[in-house]
């Protein structure tokens, strides 16, 4: 992420495996995003919606500790925060209803991360 | 059954049928010949017995005239009397005599016409009983095979209503012989598949032929099985539709084979995915971790090696069985050192119960940080120098009603201790591992300190209750429960 786009953007990171979430928040943060989380678990990710007044959009790992996210999905739809799903399935495992949702397939890249984040901010 | 054993049991009956026809000709001709010759013989005695008695009248005449003779002389009218009735009596005997060559004539024809008949009669019989015979083998031996064979075997007419079901059928589905025949079948088969059998048969005839997959109860199991419903018609000689015989494949299992088949496609394809996400990860980690091009070499390669033998861990797991504690260990021991044959090392000591089970989800980063420990403790440690000693133990214990596993490694006699406000040796890849990765993911508790000796480690994270994997492959129902949840998704 070369661009510093994100300045004060509140972004959610879900994502249990702690060496990709840790690149995931540290290109965020070079890019100039707050990066809330990141967080490992379904419950972990609800509470930090619920007590998080500030998010601009979320980027959801799609299977989490052997939990579906999309509950997660689900919360942040009614506040509508818009979000990516990261998945190393293929899509065909994102339920119907999120089927137009941006999707990035594992092993995601930083520069993705900006490019499919800056629309849903209307970063241009 | 084999559609050409059909056709030749039909043909072998047909070639009775015929014989059976050819042997009613014969027997009709020779009766009506019998007739003839009967009546003939009837005639020719009706005709003996009006000459019988001509001849009787002509005898009796004989006598008067005799008498006449005797007695007076006799005019020439009695003499001339005499003489036509000596004439009648004459050409009497010889018409009874040329009949009675004819009788007999008509007689032996009569007895040949029956003794021919009879040997044929005889011939026909026992071909007949013979082929019977061997129709009755040919059945018992048919029979053997379709109440043998796994198939569930039916005979139906046109339309799909069953004459006939092989007590397979019967034993599967529950249904009495009865209550199979007609369409009756259907009720063994889910409701939903119902219309989709009604309407194989509509386009039976036409096709000339029956195939449909569908679901069939089980009576003995409570619950529906996919089977393969196929048939074959059976024709006349003019190719009209006699018959069909059908069979019913269970093709559960293999259904089941193919569903498991592409969700492991769809898992192997998740943990590749997730595998490279990783090496990516350890990569960027190793690149900002590494003072040169030769030491980043050294260590992005010792790090996939260890990759390599947890993916190898793993997929032994796949057999069924978690991997273990002591397993993972000895696998990182034997990557460094020199394991002796019962798998020890010097300067290391292991202490604990063999076979503690871990979580699949813990395997992968377990590894990598008991990797980056003995990749410290080999370089700037315990094994740096012979006065240093390795003790790694592990047990388990219960906490909170969890089943836990500690992990306790202590290294000693280590005399080069760094300062602790020294910058880490090596890359402090490991200590991010243990002290950031295995409780962020996993929920560990975990320390890592450095004693007046050397380093000292703990690491406490959930241990599985069951030592079977509880990840079971499920149907093709999307991946609504992944079964594999060692990858992260």
């Amino acid at each position: 992420m070369v661009h510093k786009d994100f300045h004060g953007r509140h972004i959610l990171v879900v994502e249990d495996e702690y060496l990709i979430a840790d690149d995931v928040r540290m290109a965020l943060e070079e890019a100039g995003a707050e990066v809330l989380g990141p967080v490992a678990s379904i419950k972990d990710a609800e509470e930090l919606i619920s007590s998080s007044a500030m998010i601009d959009a979320a980027l959801l790992d799609v299977n989490v500790r052997g939990e579906q996210i999309f509950a997660v999905a689900d919360q942040l739809a009614d506040r509508g925060v818009p979000f990516v799903f990261a998945t190393g399935y293929d899509q065909a495992s994102i339920p119907d209803r999120y089927r137009d949702r941006p999707c990035l397939e594992k092993p995601i890249r930083a520069r993705q991360i900006a490019s499919i984040l800056s629309p849903l901010l209307r970063i241009t | 059954m084999a559609p050409g054993k059909i056709r030749e049991q039909n043909l072998e009956s047909q070639r009775l049928l015929d014989e059976n026809e050819q042997l009613r000709t014969a027997l009709e001709s020779s009766l009506d010949e019998n007739t003839q010759i009967t009546e003939d013989r009837d005639r020719l005695l009706r005709r003996v017995a009006v000459l019988a008695r001509e001849l009787q009248a002509a005898n009796s005449a004989y006598a008067r005239v005799r008498e006449a003779v005797v007695a007076p002389p006799t005019d020439t009218e009695e003499e001339l009397r005499r003489s036509q009735t000596e004439e009648e009596l004459r050409v009497a005997f010889e018409e009874l005599q040329v009949l009675t060559e004819e009788l007999e004539v008509a007689n032996a024809g009569l007895h040949t016409v029956n003794s021919e008949l009879e040997s044929r009669v005889a011939e026909r019989t026992r071909d007949l009983m013979e082929a019977n015979a061997a129709l009755r083998r040919s059945e018992s031996r048919l029979n053997t095979l379709i109440e043998g064979m796994p198939q569930l075997v039916w005979r139906a007419v046109d339309g799909g209503e069953w004459v006939w079901a092989s007590p397979q059928w019967w034993e599967y589905t529950g249904q009495t012989d009865e209550q199979s025949r007609g369409i009756g079948w259907l009720d063994a088969f889910h409701p939903s598949d119902r219309d989709a059998a009604r309407a194989a048969w509509d386009i039976a005839a036409t096709e000339g032929r029956f195939d449909f997959k569908g679901r069939i109860c089980h009576a003995g199991e409570h619950r529906y099985r996919h089977f393969r419903t196929r048939a074959s018609p059976v024709r006349a000689a003019d190719g009209i539709i006699v018959e069909w015989l059908g069979t019913s494949t269970d093709i559960d299992d293999l259904i089941r084979l193919q569903e498991q088949q592409s969700v492991l496609v769809a898992e192997l394809q998740h943990r590749t995915r997730n595998l490279m996400a990783v090496v990516q990860a350890v990569m960027s980690r190793t690149i900002k971790g590494s003072r040169s091009l030769e030491d980043f070499r050294r260590c992005i390669s010792d790090r996939l090696e260890a990759l390599a033998r947890v993916q190898g861990l793993l997929s032994r797991r796949d057999l069924g069985t978690r991997v273990s504690f002591d397993a993972l260990l000895h696998d990182e021991l034997s990557a460094h050192l020199e394991l002796d044959a019962q798998g020890n090392a010097a300067q290391v000591s292991t202490e604990g119960p063999a076979g503690v089970p871990l979580q699949s989800s813990l395997v992968q980063t377990l590894a990598l940080a008991i990797h980056e420990l003995m990749t410290n403790a080999v370089k700037y440690g315990a094994l740096a120098s012979e006065a240093g000693h390795l003790t790694v133990r592990w047990e388990e214990v219960q906490r909170d009603e969890r089943p836990r596993l500690l992990i306790d490694w202590r290294e000693t006699g280590v005399t080069d201790i760094p300062a602790p406000d020294s910058p880490p040796q090596g890359s402090g890849y490991g200590r991010e591992l243990i002290e950031r990765a295995l409780p962020y993911q996993l929920g560990a508790r975990t320390s890592y300190a450095f004693t007046a000796d050397g380093i000292h480690c703990t690491i406490e994270v959930d241990a599985p209750s069951d030592r079977a994997l509880e990840e079971t492959v499920h149907g093709s129902q999307g991946f609504s429960r992944p079964p594999y949840t060692g990858g992260r998704g």
